[in-house]
């Protein structure tokens, strides 16, 4: 009866891990912000670890350990539990979160990257056709009002394409420095002294 | 001892009683002294938690957002 209650197979409870602890990290920090009592928000803090462990077909105090990232420093009933798991050499600090955290940075970049070669590439194809419609206009004869015409829409679409990379660079600090902060939260988080 | 006594001197399914055995292996006495003090003796307050593990657990499993956000707010 056990079994069929929640343990799934071995794919299912893999299924999605950093998801689950994606889920896990979000609902502790609400529930450690949320003004319930200490003593209820205990209550339904532990609850919150062990459905997790539950999901995830691990111990409570392991689910606890990633989904914190704490080690042995840690205070309190994580750092406690967190610390017993290190030392039976089965403690994976923050594995699965850290992984999960690696791999967004990882997209960030490389979809900044890929954008930004992007954007290099339409400048130095904008540049080459006004050189060339330049060259061609002169041949043919053209006024000068027409190659102010010409250097005119070159630069305002030069513009656009300058404003577009900068953007861009803007965004890609903004995110990156916001990951900054979630590493910096969870550190305070796990820095912090823990009154349950 | 006095938590799992209660817990199986509960009307709860036989299928909960044995969900909270489990649990109570992977516990320390510190954690379940708090899940001891959360429920105050009563067995409503047993199933509470109860159902609160099993829909939190659920969400989990199905990594649903939005029934953990549910579950939360009726918490708060």
């Amino acid at each position: 009866m056990l079994e069929n209650f929640f343990r799934k197979p071995k794919a299912e409870k893999e299924k999605n891990p950093e998801r689950v602890i994606e889920l896990g990290t979000k609902v502790l920090q609400k529930e450690e912000n949320s003004e319930i009592g200490p003593k209820r928000n205990g209550g339904y803090m532990l609850c919150t670890v062990l459905a997790m462990a539950l999901a995830m077909g691990m111990t409570a105090g392991k689910a606890e350990a990633q989904v914190r990232g704490v080690g042995p420093q840690g205070h309190g009933f994580g750092g406690q539990i967190a610390s017993e798991i290190f030392h039976q050499g089965v403690f994976e600090v923050g594995s699965v979160l850290n992984r999960t955290q690696n791999a967004k940075q990882d997209r960030i970049e490389h979809e900044y990257v890929a954008r930004l070669t992007q954007l290099g590439n339409a400048m130095r194809q904008l540049d080459n056709q006004y050189s060339n419609q330049r060259d061609s206009l002169t041949r043919q004869g053209g006024d000068s009002a027409d190659l102010k015409k010409l250097e005119d829409r070159y630069r305002t679409e030069k513009t656009q394409l300058i404003q577009t990379e900068n953007d861009l660079k803007g965004e890609y600090h903004k995110q990156t420095r916001n990951t900054g902060i979630k590493r910096a939260l969870t550190e305070t988080v796990v820095q912090g002294a823990r009154g349950w | 001892m006095a938590f799992l006594e209660f817990i199986k001197s509960s009307t709860l399914p036989e299928k909960d009683k044995e969900f909270w055995v489990l649990i109570l292996t992977t516990l320390t006495e510190d954690q379940i002294k708090i899940f001891e003090d959360f429920t105050e003796g009563k067995e409503e307050n047993l199933k509470v938690l109860t159902e609160n593990i099993k829909a939190k657990e659920q969400a989990f499993r199905n990594s649903d957002e939005n029934a953990l956000e549910k579950i939360i707010s009726n918490e708060q």
